[in-house]
Parts: C-alpha cells; sequence; structure tokens
C-alpha cells in the first residue's frame, strides 16, 4: 500500500525526463486535437481558417498546405525551428506583428482560449527540427514538373504517398521551391 | 482569418448541453427530478419549473413564454439565448462581446415514447457557411417503462451527450474540455438508463457522427452510477472508452458530493485518463473541486478549482484553473452571471498565465 501511495505521489509530481514520441499521432492526440482542434476552432466541426488539428491526417494537411511548416530552402532551418509559422502562432503575444482579427485588433496568441504548456511548444520545435516526421509534404501538390515532388531544405525529393520524403531527385545549386530548383 | 478571433473566444463561450449540477440533491435527488431528460438538461418537467420560479427573486411565470402560448398535452417546448461579454485575456487582451447559444427544444410525447429535438445555432464551418448555421444538435427516440415518470428504466436511441461523470455546465471546465464530453460532442449512441432516488445507472454506446464532420472524432461507450447515501451525501463513479482511426483511450471517474449546510455544496470529479497512441500509453488527471453557495434573494456562487495534468510523467505538462462564478436568478426565466478565470501552468512556470470576466445573460423561453 506504501508503494503504490509512493508510485502515485511521485508520478503526480511528473519528472524532468521527456520521454515522449516525436511521432505525429501522439502530437495529434496529446497537443494539436485537445488544444488547437477545440470544438469551435480548428475542428473538423468548425476548420476555421481552414485549419483542422483534430486527426493526424487533417494535421498533416493542414501544416503543409497552408504553410504552418514549410521545407523550401528559404524556409526551412532545422536549427531555427522559432521561424516556421506554427511556432510563431503559439509562441508570441502578437503573431506576425499583428494580423487584424473581426474587430480589428491583432490576434493573439494560439490557442486563444488556453495557451500550450512552454514543454509542449519545445516538443513541437524538436519535431520540427527533426524534419516533422508524418508532415513533410503533400503527394499531390504542385503542377508539371514538380508534382510528386517536394523541397528538402535544398534537395528536391520523392513526395511519399504517407507525406513523408522519398528518394533524393536533385541537389539544387541555388535555391529549392515549391519541389523545384530555382 | 479574420473571423477567427470570434470563432476561438466562442471556444470560451459556446452554447450549453448540460444542465446545473449544482440542484442535484439541494434541489432534488436527481436530474430526472426537473429535466425530462433522465442524464438532465434541456427540457424542464413541471417540477423543474417550479425549482425556477422558487430560487428566482421575482418567481414570474415559469412555463413556456409564462404560459401564453399553451401547447397540448402532448408537447413541450422550450428553449434557451445566451450571449456574453467582457474581458480575456491569453495573454493577448481583447475585450469582446458575443452570442453563445439560441436553441429551441421539443418533445413530443405518446405513452411511454417521446420524441426529442433540439434545433438551434451553430458555429458555421468555414467555406460551408449556408449549410451549417443551424443543426439539430439532439434528436433522439426515448421510451421509458412508466410514462411521465421521473424515475424507471429509460432507453434512448438517436443523437445526444454520452453520459457521464457530473454533466458540468461549464464546458470550459477540464473536466468537461478533457474529460471526453467536451462543448458539442453529441452524437449518435444508445443508452440504457436506470434511474431512482437512491442511485441511478447509464450506459451509453455511441459512434462517431457519420453524416456531417463531427467535434467527436471516436467511438465507444460509457458507463456511469451515482449512489445517494442519504439526501446529502452522494457518491459515483464510471468509466469510458474511445477508440478513434489513431488512438484509443480509457477514462475512469470518480464523483461526489455532500450538502454541508441547508446553502452550501461541495461536490468534485476526478478522471485518470490512460491514452494510447501507437505504442505509447501514458496517464493523465482531470478533476474539478467546486463549492457553491446558495446565497437568499435569487443568487448562487460557485467557486471551482479545476486541474489537468496531460502527461503525469512529465514536469511542468499541468495547468490549474481558478473559477469565480456569480448567477442571479433574476425571474424564472432570467439569468445573469459574472464568469470569472485564472488559469495557471505549472504554477505559473510552465506558460503564459491566462484569465477572463465575463458578463453573461441567458433567457429561458
Amino acid at each position: 500500500m506504501h508503494r503504490l501511495v509512493w508510485a502515485l505521489l511521485i508520478a503526480a509530481c511528473g519528472t524532468s525526463s521527456d520521454d515522449r514520441p516525436l511521432e505525429l499521432d501522439y502530437l495529434t492526440q496529446a497537443i494539436f486535437a485537445p488544444s488547437c482542434g477545440a470544438t469551435q476552432c480548428h475542428s473538423s466541426f468548425k476548420q476555421a481558417s481552414n485549419d483542422v488539428f483534430d486527426t493526424p491526417e487533417a494535421v498533416r494537411a493542414s501544416l503543409i498546405n497552408n504553410g504552418l511548416i514549410r521545407f523550401d530552402s528559404t524556409k526551412y532551418d532545422p536549427d531555427n525551428p522559432n521561424q516556421t509559422d506554427l511556432i510563431i502562432w503559439i509562441t508570441e503575444t502578437v503573431p506576425f506583428g499583428g494580423i487584424p482579427g473581426a474587430d480589428g485588433k491583432p490576434i493573439g496568441r494560439m490557442p486563444y482560449d488556453a495557451p500550450l504548456p512552454n514543454k509542449d511548444v519545445l516538443l513541437l520545435k524538436e519535431w520540427i527540427s527533426a524534419q516533422a516526421p508524418g508532415a513533410q509534404c503533400n503527394p499531390d501538390a504542385g503542377t508539371g514538373i514538380a508534382k510528386g515532388h517536394a523541397c528538402n531544405s535544398k534537395e528536391v525529393v520523392e513526395c511519399n504517398a504517407d507525406w513523408t520524403f522519398g528518394a533524393r531527385i536533385q541537389l539544387c545549386s541555388g535555391d529549392c521551391i515549391g519541389g523545384e530548383c530555382r | 482569418m479574420r473571423a477567427l478571433l470570434i470563432i476561438v473566444v466562442l471556444a470560451i463561450a459556446g452554447g450549453r448541453a448540460h444542465a446545473y449540477p449544482q440542484f442535484q440533491l439541494t434541489r432534488d435527488a436527481t436530474c430526472s427530478g426537473c429535466h425530462i431528460s433522465p442524464a438532465g438538461g434541456g427540457l424542464l418537467s413541471e417540477n423543474g419549473m417550479n425549482t425556477a420560479e422558487e430560487i428566482s427573486a421575482l418567481g414570474t411565470n415559469p412555463e413556456f413564454m409564462y404560459g401564453k402560448i399553451p401547447t397540448p398535452e402532448w408537447l413541450q417546448l422550450g428553449g434557451d439565448l445566451r450571449g456574453l461579454w467582457g474581458y480575456l485575456q491569453a495573454p493577448q487582451r481583447y475585450l469582446l462581446g458575443i452570442p453563445m447559444q439560441a436553441d429551441i427544444y421539443g418533445a413530443a410525447t405518446k405513452g411511454k415514447f417521446s420524441l426529442h429535438v433540439t434545433v438551434g445555432m451553430r458555429p458555421p464551418q468555414q467555406d460551408n457557411e449556408a449549410a451549417t448555421y443551424v443543426w439539430a444538435r439532439e434528436h433522439y427516440v426515448q421510451w421509458q417503462q412508466e410514462a411521465g415518470a421521473r424515475e424507471g428504466l429509460f432507453v434512448r436511441a438517436g443523437r445526444f451527450m454520452p453520459v457521464f461523470g457530473l454533466r458540468w455546465v461549464e464546458h470550459p471546465l477540464y473536466v468537461r474540455r478533457y474529460g471526453g464530453t467536451p462543448l458539442f460532442s453529441d452524437t449518435y449512441g444508445v443508452a440504457a438508463e436506470y434511474v431512482t432516488n437512491r442511485f441511478e445507472a447509464h450506459v451509453t454506446g455511441f459512434l462517431k457522427d457519420p453524416l456531417i464532420d463531427p467535434v467527436r472524432q471516436n467511438s465507444g461507450g460509457a458507463v456511469y452510477g451515482e449512489l445517494r447515501l442519504s439526501d446529502k451525501t452522494q457518491i459515483g463513479a464510471g468509466g469510458m472508452v474511445e477508440v478513434s482511426s489513431f488512438d484509443h483511450k480509457f477514462r475512469g471517474a470518480l464523483t461526489a458530493k455532500q450538502v454541508l449546510t441547508d446553502a452550501l455544496l461541495l461536490q468534485g470529479e476526478l478522471q485518470v485518463v490512460n491514452p494510447h497512441v501507437s505504442d505509447y500509453g501514458y496517464t493523465q488527471l482531470v478533476s474539478e473541486v467546486m463549492a457553491t453557495y446558495m446565497a437568499p434573494k435569487g443568487l448562487m456562487i460557485d467557486l471551482g478549482w479545476g486541474h489537468y495534468d496531460e502527461n503525469i510523467r512529465i514536469k511542468d505538462l499541468d495547468r490549474d484553473s481558478i473559477d469565480l462564478d456569480v448567477h442571479f436568478f433574476a425571474t424564472s426565466h432570467i439569468e445573469l452571471m459574472i464568469v470569472n478565470r485564472v488559469e495557471f501552468m505549472a504554477l505559473g512556470k510552465g506558460g503564459p498565465t491566462g484569465a477572463y470576466s465575463m458578463l453573461q445573460g441567458h433567457y429561458r423561453l
């Protein structure tokens, strides 16, 4: 009985080591769905700003299609995930200098009603630094020669059906933007 | 993007699906004592309307539209309108005013069977506004063992909220938001419910709504029971399983209520949640403790403490809320509320502290 009580007390206080997986499914369940995907925000029900965060499929589509995470060479720096739009939205009090809301006042830090804990923000940054496994590219995006291709920093790569980077096609001497060397 | 402000703030102040659990034990033993639904919420029974008149400062006829629009005996109508105005800081600061709820309730009864429908305003879906301003959040057929009785066996089939926990009205409470019954998570299901003054038991099986893009992304089942040890003491327990396309969760709940004095109620709910995704399982804690003072002259004051720990193995992922809500039941139909909250993450060191203070108006048709 004493052991059980101590185990619960220790568990309730938490530990410093963070063993949470850097997987899209976990991030969706523990962070995106309950925080960003709340009923009247970015749920499938409401789809505010066409962002949906309550299933892994919807999360990766929102992140990639709406540019919240971008792997173009001009946008992606694995050592500095702070510059991604997702991190800016969830950390800055007035993101992007103040995009006006319905009342003309700047839209504030997301989620409005329940900001994310710092440790959840840190986990998302780690996930982005690790190239956001599970949400890297949209295989249906692009047109012409860039169809089915994606940029992984300076590389043009195939985009797999599961929205992950595939084999390298080309290393760009300049920038890689929208699945093409520029 | 411009609509985002309203949309997200509505997350704090959206419509309601539940009733006031503060009145259970203090006014009647069961939710079905005052509501025609066995789980509470929505249309009031005759006893519920009498209670609405009794607790309000000025009384007035509590019937639908003050009894000026008579309905046949087999048909019951009602409705709720709510709006909210106030201050929000999380951490950006806003002054805001928003509509919350505009619902019409109807129940048609034939013997032991009844059809219940709630039609009302909903937050429209982006780029599908024309088709999604109005919906029927609840619609179900109910059979009950004894027509019109408040006790006995009830069976419901249709769209409603799975019955679990104390069924708090305040959906920002963690035990609602993170507790298996978030706002508008009503869905299709079947429930068998047995209610007596001494005890009640609810068993619900539910499915992800296949007809719309729903709030609830999972299917599963819930069981919940309450045992009243005396007319002042109640304990409860329950469990819920939720299975989605990518995860599953097990949820256990303990609840308790104690009437301390004629005017003071203490109630609480603790949930232990065990989510699993891929090969990773972990434990969450969700709780609420609330003291309610039933002051004279139509006043009711709630002081609540909520706690949510996203993953008990990881330090500084917990958050706490302190809520102070003051209700004034001016008449049988008009309620004014001042709702206030301060929220801390890891006691102030885990993220920005948030707060709101708002005035809410509620008109019951």
